[in-house]
């Protein structure tokens, strides 16, 4: 594709070789780039004698209509090492894994694969040379038997050519090889614990049985290097154990891993070295204690500091005992929240809290399963997002929030479409409050930046006047200036008397503005108070980073 | 229609096949996770086809066919149908059962062998090179699996809705150029060549005549005058249970296809049980998973793409070539593509067995039926002439009922049983009649466990 040009300009191993070839933020990249530590990080225990890279990630960019959701990462992997890639939401490690892995390509930069060049590749060509990955929400193989699913991973199968396995000279030699594979196929089941369930559907799998066969897939490939998405979403407490177990295992067999995983305490105890990402770019890299101690990372999971304060007027949201979850999957368990009249409260907690799920589940987009929510004294559960609209209360979903395809005015024109007829007052209204967006009211959505995409979604969610707003990551994938801006937004917003309930990664920023904060950990209340409060609260600072 | 003797009916079916499933090579089936009791699936279709002998039989009998000949001679020509359905069928299944690309241009790729094979097999004098006939049906089924690789190239990289798009709009372009002015008749390098446009072309006699005749090209009549060694016996048979020799003939170009479409199954089922047929499977199930863990999807989607329009194309030279054959731009219109997908769903897509048993039944109930009770209606109760007013129509004496049967009335009556069909299955068993089981892809029974961890367990 065109390797050609990224090979030629990149480099050093910072992001600064890369200048102008995409929108970056370059007053961000003064102060995070000295991030990079080049501590090689060697495992002090169990690591490998000599320190080889086996991945090579290079000024690696790329953006997504207005936003830069990678924006120059660079950073290696040891051959033989468990390293973790670690970050607040929306800090591009997903992106990150997906342009390694070939999924998307990259704007700019360079991925070396032992020694390779593999930037740009296919995906099955990535991972035939042997860096194979998982995904993040397990995808199985659902109306294919567990079993097919393991026999369909293994590289050069024979009866995979065409004539091969049709004509009867050579099908002896397939059934052969699916005889040795097969073997291979049970063995691997029977670590994974999943044997009994061989002949089943693999969509009839729970959640973390789906993990286990993307993980046991991934193994059938002979990989040297796997990526492993978040394998430890979902799974319960003795499985992880004995699937760390594992890694340990494969690791000393010479395998090399590079994971992403949000549960702390696996990244801190289990990784090393462990690489941090933060709006982008790699904010810091070294064994876990160097930085865990970091206090740049400490502040990217939680953000800036200062105290402010507003008051609470009488119930608007009520929430109570509230399950939900997505499918058979609960992720939230007994969650209690009120927001009052023109009060602006916020969720924050590590990622993976089930923050959005709120939200979501409040909106009617996740299933509801138990308890009680309501708004102004009606029961709203079990209601579609259409129904509730109605009853004076809008969602603004954390990105990918405007129709790209639309122009401003048509997105804020669908703000009504429950309406017969457009409340032009209300649009010059929030064109006078976003003058930007009058300005550009002619022109696609999708050309539009991502602080502007987020106004706009924002503007689109007002046009019904409602009583509550809720704003799911009004920041995710923004520059800090924008940050910045983007939350003075949603003080006026709340100022002019709509109730706010928030998701918001940037905690301590988020914390300082709210009236009312609530922590969320695994799905569950953990903290509950004024913001400036829960600030304070250490306890409340080490949920971010691991205890 | 009440659902309740219908589901009856289906549920019957069902415990029936449950009772007998398991495919040819004792392959243990699954469903629900229980085991089911090894068989053969070819007794299930073998006792679905004398059901359904046994029911046209009866049908016919009614109908005011009663010797030996006539009743023969309706048999055959259902059976020569869903002969073809099956195949047709088997072949989409390997396109959308198992890739999951979505061919919406079956009509037209079998438009493009049956005339390949035209051009190039009819007489020289006439509107064709003069090649023989193995030579032509090679060059149908080339034409057809390079243009399915062609058509499909551009689409395969995209969205699986691109494909389909592409392959209808494919589909009409060929039967449109078929039908046009310039093609019904063109000269090239003193050679005159031809697609006989809107009106019917008629193909090269049918390899089954070489076969009974010496010379076939002449008139039946006369032709039966001078069998072959294999003519002979057959005719002589024939006549001693009042068999014409064009049912003889019929009949003996019926089994030949019926011997096709058994190479088709056994061919089809090799392509599903293997690694091969394991990574369609898998892009069907979630394109990206197959790459991610290294398989060059691409390939697999242009080969199973080109192989399944390849066959559809063979399908439809031995449809259209059938005794005294002719082919017309008619019959390849949209709905022949439509048919072929309700014969599938209708079966189970996904399935082989679930293809053969939707090719029997939609063609047999859903196709045939309808006008064999026609029929009865029309022998048993006259044909009831359609009311002039609605005041007749509400007053009138005549069995309401009758109408519906009535003339044209059938074909009509036909698309709404299909839809109500369509409906239902989509509703109640959207997975089809054998689309809930599972045909493991792999040439050897993968739970098979081997001992020595059976022992550890």
């Amino acid at each position: 594709m065109s390797n050609d040009r990224h090979t030629a300009e990149v480099s050093e191993p910072t992001a600064d070789s890369a200048d102008g070839t995409v929108d970056r933020r370059s007053d961000e990249t003064g102060e995070q780039a000295i991030g990079v530590d080049t501590d090689s990080g060697r495992p002090a225990t169990d690591g490998p004698d000599t320190a080889e890279t086996i991945l090579a990630v290079e000024g690696l960019e790329k953006s997504f209509g207005g936003i830069t959701a990678v924006d120059g990462v660079s950073f290696d992997v040891e051959r033989g090492t468990i390293t973790g890639l670690i970050g607040p939401n929306g800090a591009g490690k997903s992106t990150t894994f997906n342009l390694v892995t070939g999924v998307n390509a990259p704007d700019a930069g360079v991925v070396r694969f032992d020694g390779t060049d593999i930037t740009g590749w296919q995906p099955d060509e990535i991972a035939r040379r042997g860096l194979v990955r998982s995904f993040q929400i397990a995808r199985e193989l659902e109306g294919m038997t567990v079993i097919e699913n393991v026999m369909l991973a293994p590289p050069d199968q024979v009866g995979e050519r065409f004539w091969s396995a049709v004509l009867p000279g050579l099908r002896g030699q397939v059934t052969q090889q699916e005889k040795q594979l097969r073997e291979r196929a049970w063995e691997t089941l029977e670590f994974f614990e999943l044997d009994h369930l061989a002949d089943e559907q693999a969509g009839s799998l729970s959640g973390g049985q789906r993990k286990l066969l993307e993980m046991a897939r991934v193994l059938m490939t002979d990989p040297e290097m796997i990526l492993l998405d978040e394998p430890m979403a979902g799974v319960n407490p003795t499985l992880e154990e004995k699937l760390l177990d594992r890694l340990h295992e494969l690791q000393e067999r010479g395998y090399t891993f590079l994971f992403v995983e949000h549960d702390m305490d696996v990244v801190m105890n289990h990784c090393d070295p462990v690489v941090v990402l933060h709006q982008g770019q790699v904010l810091a890299e070294g064994d876990p204690a160097t930085v865990r101690n970091d206090e740049r990372v400490l502040e990217a999971y939680l953000g800036g500091r200062g105290p402010m304060s507003r008051s609470q007027g009488e119930s608007l949201l009520t929430v109570r005992g509230l399950d939900a979850g997505y499918g058979s999957l609960q992720v939230l368990s007994d969650i209690d929240l009120d927001v009052g009249t023109g009060e602006y409260v916020t969720i924050v907690g590590p990622n993976g809290a089930g923050k959005s799920t709120v939200m979501r589940t409040v909106f009617g987009l996740a299933d509801y399963m138990d308890g009680e929510i309501q708004f102004d004294d009606e029961t709203i559960h079990g209601l579609r997002p259409d129904q509730i609209i109605t009853r004076g209360l809008n969602y603004v979903p954390q990105s990918d929030n405007v129709f790209a395809g639309l122009t401003v005015r048509e997105n804020l024109e669908m703000g009504a479409y429950i309406l017969d007829e457009l409340p032009e007052k209300r649009l010059e209204s929030i064109y006078d409050r976003f003058p930007i967006l009058r300005e550009r009211a002619g022109q696609p959505a999708g050309s539009l930046s991502g602080g502007q995409q987020q106004m706009l979604a924002m503007g689109r969610a007002l046009m019904l006047d409602p009583e509550l707003l809720l704003l799911d990551e009004p920041s995710a994938g923004l520059a800090p200036d924008l940050v910045e801006e983007t939350l003075d937004r949603v003080d006026r917003i709340n100022d002019a008397g709509t109730a706010i309930l928030m998701v918001e990664q940037n905690a301590t920023e988020a914390l300082r503005r709210c009236d009312r904060g609530y922590v969320l950990v695994d799905g569950r209340n953990r903290y509950e108070d004024a913001g400036d409060t829960l600030l304070e609260d250490q306890q409340v600072r080490e949920q971010f980073l691991g205890g | 229609m009440t659902p309740a003797p219908l589901e009856r009916l289906l549920t019957a079916l069902r415990t029936r096949l449950d009772a007998v499933r398991g495919l040819v090579g004792n392959r243990r089936v699954t469903d629900g996770g229980t085991v089911r009791s090894r068989a053969s699936d070819l007794q299930v279709v073998a006792g679905l086809v004398l059901g359904l002998y046994v029911l046209f039989l009866v049908l016919s009998w009614f109908g005011g066919f009663q010797d030996a000949e006539a009743l023969t001679s309706r048999l055959q020509s259902v059976t020569l149908l869903a002969l073809v359905y099956v195949m047709l069928a088997l072949a989409l299944n390997l396109q959308w059962g198992y890739a999951g690309l979505l061919n919406l241009g079956v009509a037209g790729f079998a438009a493009v062998g049956v005339y390949t094979m035209a051009l190039l097999s009819l007489p020289a004098e006439g509107l064709g090179l003069g090649l023989p006939l193995p030579v032509g049906m090679l060059g149908g089924f080339l034409a057809a699996t390079l243009l399915g690789a062609l058509a499909a190239l551009p689409a395969i990289r995209l969205r699986a809705d691109y494909l389909a798009i592409v392959t209808l709009a494919f589909s009409e372009i060929i039967r449109l150029l078929i039908r046009s002015r310039p093609a019904t008749e063109f000269t090239i390098a003193g050679q005159t060549l031809g697609t006989g446009g809107t009106s019917s072309l008629d193909l090269p006699s049918n390899p089954v005549k070489r076969l009974l005749y010496q010379n076939p090209d002449q008139g039946a009549f006369i032709a039966v005058e001078n069998p072959t060694v294999i003519g002979d016996p057959l005719f002589t048979a024939g006549e001693a249970v009042g068999f014409g020799p064009s049912l003889v003939e019929r009949v003996v170009y019926t089994v030949i296809l019926l011997f096709v479409a058994l190479l088709f199954y056994w061919l089809l089922v090799r392509v599903g049980n293997s690694p091969f047929g394991r990574v369609l499977k898998a892009i069907r199930e979630d394109e990206l998973v197959a790459s991610s863990l290294g398989k060059d999807t691409r390939r697999f989607k242009i080969i199973a793409f080109a192989v399944g329009c390849g066959l559809i194309a063979l399908t439809g030279m031995l449809w259209q070539m059938r005794a005294g054959g002719s082919t017309a731009p008619a019959t390849f219109e949209p709905e022949l593509t439509f048919f072929v997908f309700v014969a599938l769903i209708l079966g189970g897509s996904g399935s082989n067995t679930g293809s053969v048993v939707g090719g029997i039944v939609f063609v047999a109930l859903l196709l045939e039926a309808p006008s064999f009770i026609q029929r009865i209606v029309d022998t048993q109760f006259g044909v009831p002439s359609p009311p002039d007013t609605l005041f007749d129509a509400l007053t009138g004496v005549d069995p309401f009922l009758g109408y519906m049967f009535a003339d044209d009335n059938i074909s009509a009556l036909r698309f709404v049983v299909l839809g109500i069909v369509l409906v239902y299955l989509m509703q109640n068993r959207p997975e089809g009649l054998f689309g809930g089981r599972t045909e493991e892809a792999s040439t050897v029974d993968l739970s098979e466990r081997p001992d020595s961890t059976e022992a550890e367990s």
